[in-house]
């Protein structure tokens, strides 16, 4: 098994047009997409970030920080997956609940470095 | 702070207890006074040495602020600290009456002694310490008290020590407690254009990965961190809405993502203060997103 990290971008404005309703019913299927990769051993963690926080900025020891700013590239979360290979990690991507949304979005499937495992 | 008084269990026992004891002292010191009483009483000693998962200074910050013993010793509802001398009420108004005889913040020690108590004991003294043990802290309280009565020693001896052994019990439950609460969690999305590390010359790229695995390890030990995970510069994109997909391959941007850590931290401050420790930033330019991670019932 080897290890992806998916981070999800969602398109426009993240079940900002979803009624309450349609709302607790995504995150019912987010749910039932997570308890089943879970039962079958496919998910470490499924980790959803909050609309705030910080930027930093630096280099050559410098550090600047400001205000966090949500753009279209704001990662919404991240889910941690274990997949045989590439093409399975893609496959349990798809099936991501976000797809059924009419706004929809986009994940990136990354397979975990080992560099800094040492 | 915390907040959490005893179980009253505990302390209905205590005064159950000591006021039994009370009684039986009171008749057998009556006896007693018959007989030429002994100069030196034998003292007992009740020694302790508690771990708790939390830093020292943690630990101390609560049982070193000598005015709010209320909040961690079972049973005391109010303390009052003037000068050395202090006096803790209990729950049902009894007063203890202390002297401070000393304080040294450096070492996290502080000695006491107590004039009045609500047991049959006397010449009753203790020195409290709290000292550094890896992550983690011992408190070593060593106590010594003579007895009034003698006889009273198979009950009197084992309450005491019930008693403390509880105190340092809920000492340790409250402040374990009291982090994990007080902690939350944040991601701090590490940024680049590519993979800044494979620009730098080939020594010091060896160089930057064991300084940063440094910074990870140790802030791994410190509990200040709970993953660090690097992502390769490859994968996929998909890209969906209403069921149906397109995808293609990964692309560099400006932007990438190269990995992330999980910061366990008391507020952003606290996380931005972590993440600009960073050894990263010395030989490189990264831009980093801190973001609070939110608690879905039933996701994380």
């Amino acid at each position: 098994m080897k290890e992806f990290i998916t981070l999800a971008y969602p398109d426009g404005t993240h079940l900002g047009k979803l009624s309450t309703k349609e709302k607790q019913q995504h995150i019912d299927d987010v749910m039932a997409y997570l308890e089943d990769l879970d039962r079958q051993g496919k998910i470490k963690s499924a980790e959803p970030l909050a609309d705030i926080g910080r930027q930093i900025i630096g280099k050559k020891g410098e550090i600047t920080d400001g205000p966090f700013v949500e753009t279209k590239e704001t990662v919404a979360g991240f889910f941690h997956i274990l997949a045989k290979d590439m093409e399975k990690a893609i496959s349990i991507a798809k099936a991501n609940p976000m797809f059924n949304l009419e706004e929809g979005g986009r994940l990136e499937v990354r397979p975990m470095g080992i560099i800094n495992k040492i | 702070m915390i907040k959490n008084k005893a179980p009253s269990f505990i302390l209905g026992l205590f005064m159950t207890c000591s006021a039994q004891l009370s009684v039986e002292a009171a008749s057998t010191q009556k006896e007693n006074e018959l007989k030429p009483r002994n100069k030196i009483q034998k003292m007992t000693k009740l020694n302790y040495d508690f771990k708790i998962n939390a830093s020292a200074d943690a630990v101390w910050k609560i049982v070193g602020d000598l005015a709010a013993c209320d909040q961690w010793v079972p049973g005391v509802t109010s303390t009052v600290l003037e000068g050395n001398n202090r006096t803790c009420t209990t729950v049902d108004g009894t007063e203890i009456k202390e002297v401070i005889t000393l304080l040294y913040e450096e070492k996290r020690l502080f000695s006491y002694k107590q004039l009045q108590v609500p047991l049959p004991i006397t010449a009753s003294e203790g020195t409290f310490q709290v000292i550094e043990d890896g992550h983690q802290s011992r408190i070593i309280w060593n106590v010594k008290f003579s007895l009034l009565a003698p006889s009273t020693s198979k009950k009197l001896v084992p309450m005491i020590d019930g008693y403390y052994k509880q105190t340092l019990e809920h000492l340790k439950r409250s402040i374990e407690n009291n982090n994990s609460v007080a902690m939350k969690e944040y991601v701090a999305l590490i940024k680049a254009e590519g993979n800044p590390i494979t620009r730098l010359p080939q020594e010091d790229q060896m160089k930057h990965i064991q300084k940063v695995g440094g910074f990870i390890e140790k802030m791994m030990k410190e509990g200040k961190m709970k993953a660090a995970e690097p992502l390769e510069m490859e994968g996929a994109v998909i890209h969906g809405k209403n069921g149906s997909f397109t995808d293609g391959p990964f692309v560099e941007t400006k932007e990438t993502i190269a990995g992330y850590y999980i910061i366990t931290a008391h507020d952003l401050r606290e996380a931005i203060d972590i993440v600009k420790a960073d050894p990263r930033f010395e030989d490189a330019t990264w831009e980093m997103e801190i973001r609070p991670v939110m608690k879905v019932e039933g996701i994380n």
